[in-house]
């Protein structure tokens, strides 16, 4: 017994340091496999999401202005879409509520209290949580109507924290708006103005300036949400696909207010895709 | 342990943290300053390693919770704790350390401290580097690594400057 405990006393760093690499290294590698259990120690924290909340209350005022032209676009946009900003050349319009319309996608806006770009996995806290009915796997869009923001992964009590668009991991389904080609968004972890389109077939007639639009085969995003445009683009030797460069119409350094969008079929939609696979 | 050192690690212990929160906003230069590392650094000398390493470990998770990279900064942390034995038997003084004083650039002079916290800080940056970019000796890793661990020297060393911590 007295043998065990000198040689557990000779050895305490050696075994404390192999005990605590056991447990930090695993949980490090699985971040993104079982992100549920992971909450209680991320800013979706509820601690960790007030300390947030409060320095983004402060430091919210530099980026007012900003906030503010891009609000006022929105504004500008929205007007134009009003029935009395158009020319009807009908004399009676149809006023009958349709009932064939079922609502598909429902919008709630965030604020963003935490962002990083500069990072290989960058992510952002916003300020709604489960009460506000946040779910997981909701996508996030940038509040001033152009360009997506993320995933979100990770939900608690009153705060959300979104997978960014910038993270190595990420995977968004896009297409090109003109030739309707789709391919894979992922980032490549350098330049946090560029995406990466891949898949793209090689008899795919694109242009530079084409632009990316998300395709609306996932259940995360609508259809047709702008996303950037062609940069560049080569044919790498031996491949199938184009190499497609995507600058993004968003900065996601100044994003501090998004969209949060679910797709209220997404369970039934998601059934029905499991079984057919299942068969 | 005196209870002036105990208190002055509780200090530090919150101090740090606080100061690793507010490098984190640093993000223009899109790099990470890391201070953080020097509460496990600035430990007693003759604190148990396995007592050092739990705090480190905990420490870690800490800085892990601010950044949503839960394990990354305990795993790097618990690193530097494992090599600080190492490292003070390595730069050890004539004559040995000092009992109840904190390895300092008030104690041990500036060129002891600037090797001391070089080998410790250079294992952190490329620990953490290279866990989070999983490729190794590409150009990108090169500059990171090069980056990071000047500049978190920088703030390491200015830190001892403006405090010159003793206890």
């Amino acid at each position: 017994m007295q043998r065990i405990f000198l040689f557990l006393l000779k050895f305490n760093g050696l075994l404390a340091f192999f005990v605590c690499q056991l447990i930090a290294l695993p949980v490090y590698f699985s971040r993104n496999t079982n992100p549920e259990k992971q909450a209680f120690l991320s800013s979706a924290n509820g601690l960790i999401g007030n300390l947030y909340e409060s320095t983004s209350s402060a430091t919210r005022y530099w980026n007012l202005s900003a906030v503010n032209d891009s609000l006022a676009r929105e504004n500008a946009q929205l007007r134009m879409q009003l029935p009395s900003s158009k020319f009807t050349s009908l004399v009676q319009t149809n006023t009958q509520r349709d009932t064939t319309l079922e609502q598909l996608y429902q919008y709630a806006e965030a604020k963003v209290i935490n962002n990083t770009i500069h990072r290989q996995h960058n992510f952002l806290t916003i300020n709604r949580g489960r009460k506000q009915g946040l779910k997981p796997n909701s996508g996030v869009l940038n509040g001033n109507g152009t360009g997506v923001v993320g995933i979100v992964q990770k939900v608690s009590n009153n705060f959300g924290v979104v997978m960014s668009i910038l993270n190595v991991d990420t995977r968004i389904s896009a297409k090109i708006l003109r030739t309707s080609n789709f391919g894979m968004l992922s980032w490549d972890g350098e330049d946090a103005r560029y995406l990466t389109l891949a898949s793209v077939p090689k008899h795919a007639e694109i242009q530079k300036g084409d632009t990316i639009v998300t395709s609306g085969y996932s259940t995360i995003f609508p259809e047709n949400i702008l996303i950037g445009q062609i940069d560049t683009f080569y044919k790498p030797p031996g491949l199938n696909f184009y190499h497609i460069q995507v600058a993004l119409f968003n900065d996601l350094n100044r994003v501090q207010y998004v969209y949060v969008v679910s797709d209220l079929l997404r369970e039934e939609r998601l059934k029905l895709e499991k079984a057919t696979i299942n068969d | 342990m005196t209870s002036a050192t105990l208190r002055a690690n509780a200090l530090r212990f919150f101090f740090l943290l606080g100061l690793q929160f507010i490098l984190k906003g640093v993000d223009y230069a899109n790099i990470d300053l890391y201070i953080y590392p020097l509460f496990v650094l600035l430990l007693p000398v003759e604190l148990l390693p396995a007592a050092a390493i739990g705090l480190a470990f905990v420490y870690g998770w800490l800085v892990d919770a601010f950044y949503n990279t839960s394990g990354l900064f305990a795993s790097a942390a618990v690193l530097v704790a494992g090599a600080r034995p190492l490292a003070l038997a390595l730069l050890t003084p004539r004559g040995g350390y000092e009992l109840g004083k904190p390895p300092t650039k008030h104690h041990l002079g500036i060129n002891w401290f600037l090797r001391y916290s070089g080998i410790l800080m250079l294992l952190h940056t490329l620990w953490v580097v290279t866990l989070e970019q999983l490729q190794i000796f590409s150009l990108l890793w090169l500059l990171s690594v090069v980056l990071v661990f000047l500049l978190s020297m920088v703030v390491v060393i200015l830190y001892q400057f403006l405090f010159n911590p003793k206890e």
